[in-house]
């Protein structure tokens, strides 16, 4: 009932201006953001999870794959892939496009294919020709694939781990070339606490990212055994921004992490390196 | 709820964390704590042993084989409980509790001589009773290499014990060519060896059982190095599509799957 008489207005020119504001609000009354709420505008449109790059003492890689070969495998449509790249302070610094032929996967290096050292998000989308003959379905394309890393000066086996962290945060028009944000700021905190123990590792690193188009807060919270508060510390993230907050865990004092934030559903991906490894996971 | 896997595989240890905290909300909401299962399937009857238990906010990192256990190392299954279990129970439990706006995970851990690897693992109980139920994974993830080895998991799990023989076929998706096929068996983590299969971009593998429902878990070890690799691939329905349609999405595209599965074996 609720569904029926909210989503016309949501999706209305005037819902749309007032979703920043109306969605925390219905999200309040529900306990939890309603995914119909936050719909992109066109089912034609595709949906990116936040991905991190980082170039620093790991590489990255992300593994491209034809998802219109997936959904209609008897079909030959190649995939047009824009791959949109952000820094850490949240500025857009490039735009790499793809294209694969049917059934095809295809490996992006970060460090062949970006100029700058450091860290930060990229997002993919997906889109193809004919859209309308070829996508009669309700329902968007989303990429929440697969990000890899390894260590710069080894040979090892790529340690992946694949999108969950800033689930579902943008949305793509290909007619426009353009992206637009899918999710809004909570009005009450909301504390995650990652399932895991970190006191079997030296340090950890904890990847942050800003979903939102404006700044916003994280924290991370280093919990001892006794339930109490180790060390805690804020990060102000651009819009689009990101960062990384680094524990040093050698006296094996940390047990867990909460990470307490304006943002639904938040998760940050999670190092844990060990004497002669590393370990990625999404929390 | 939510029951936790642990494979067992050659030259790696399988350790699990549980955790008696939600991910996200109030803790006081889950009660004061839970019991620690082990489960593995004999007969028409599911055998339980208690790993004892724990308090709210607690959590304990546990290898799976406790010294001296006599019990079978595979199937082997951990779920959390906050009641006392017989020893012997003809179904798995199947209860609202451990319910959160995020999954209510464990990790699962493979430590090597060189390496740990990990990844944050449930199994919904809403799977248990699936009566048979497909899988479609797509997954760049398998890695080869002389020093490679590659394996995919297969993890089913039921709420009746019975173990019963499925089909599990992995096939390149352009030429359709199948490349592997083999047995896989329901209650079990089912391990199978990639690496036979030389992957190619060009023309990837898919994996696909028409006959069970599971989680495929992908893992890589550098014999040399000890260096690992471990993760997951979602189900099409919250990895690929989103909207009201994608119910209907994913249930046209198995089946466009299945029925190219069927042709090739033609």
């Amino acid at each position: 009932m609720l569904k029926s008489v909210l989503r016309p207005i949501a999706r209305s020119r005037l819902g749309k201006a007032y979703r920043p504001y109306l969605q925390p609000l219905l999200s309040e009354a529900t306990g939890s953001p309603p995914a119909w709420f936050n719909s992109p505008d066109s089912w034609h449109h595709t949906i990116s999870d936040a991905f991190f790059w980082r170039l620093d003492s790991l590489e990255s890689r992300f593994d491209l794959m034809n998802m219109y070969s997936l959904v209609s495998p008897s079909k030959e449509i190649r995939d047009l892939v824009k791959l949109i790249v952000f820094s850490k302070d949240g500025r857009e610094i490039q735009r790499l496009d793809y294209e694969l032929e049917p059934h095809e996967t295809k490996s992006v290096l970060f460090g062949d294919v970006l100029d700058i050292r450091g860290m930060g998000t990229f997002f993919v989308f997906h889109s193809c020709e004919n859209s309308q003959r070829n996508w009669p379905f309700k329902t968007c394309l989303t990429d929440r694939g697969y990000t890899a890393f390894r260590r710069g000066d080894a040979s090892d086996p790529w340690g992946y781990v694949h999108g969950c962290c800033n689930t579902l945060v943008l949305a793509y028009d290909p007619s426009r070339d353009d992206y637009y944000p899918l999710t809004h700021r909570s009005l009450r905190k909301q504390v995650f606490r990652p399932q895991l123990r970190f006191d079997d590792c030296r340090r950890v690193e904890v990847l942050c990212s800003n979903p939102l188009a404006r700044p916003t807060s994280i924290s991370v919270r280093a919990i001892g055994v006794g339930n109490e508060v180790v060390t805690e510390e804020t990060r102000r993230l651009t819009g689009f921004g990101s960062d990384l907050i680094e524990l040093d865990n050698a006296s094996g004092d940390v047990i867990r992490i909460e990470v307490a934030s304006n943002l639904f559903l938040y998760r940050p991906l999670i190092f844990k390196h060990y004497a002669n490894s590393f370990d990625v996971l999404h929390s | 709820m939510n029951y936790f896997y642990t494979p067992v595989l050659e030259d790696v240890e399988t350790y699990i964390t549980l955790n008696s905290f939600p991910p996200l909300g109030d803790v006081s909401e889950h009660g004061e704590g839970f019991f620690i299962y082990q489960a593995w399937p004999e007969g028409h009857e599911w055998c339980l042993h208690s790993r004892g238990r724990l308090e709210s906010y607690d959590s304990v990192n546990l290898a799976v084989l406790e010294e001296g256990s006599t019990f079978p190392t595979d199937p082997l299954f951990c779920f959390l409980y906050p009641e006392t279990l017989p020893d012997r129970l003809n179904k798995l439990p199947v209860a609202p509790i451990m319910n959160t706006p995020v999954m209510w995970r464990a990790n699962l851990q493979f430590r090597s001589a060189g390496s740990v690897t990990s990844f944050q693992a449930e199994y919904p109980d809403s799977m248990l009773k699936i009566p048979v139920g497909s899988l479609a994974s797509f997954s760049p993830m398998v890695q080869t290499g002389e020093q490679v080895r590659s394996k995919l998991i297969v993890v089913n799990i039921r709420e009746t014990p019975e173990r019963e023989r499925r089909d599990l076929i992995v096939m390149r998706l352009r030429s359709k060519e199948r490349v592997l096929e083999t047995d896989v068996w329901t209650n079990t983590c089912n391990v199978v060896d990639l690496d036979s299969i030389e992957y190619s971009q060009s023309d990837p593998i898919g994996v696909f059982s028409p006959n069970m429902a599971g989680i495929p878990l992908y893992f890589t070890l550098d014999e040399v190095t000890g260096s690992m690799s471990f993760e997951h691939t979602h189900p099409p329905l919250s990895s690929m599509f989103f909207g009201e349609g994608r119910q209907e999405m994913v249930g046209e595209m198995k089946r466009y799957w299945m029925e190219i599965l069927q042709n090739a074996a033609n």
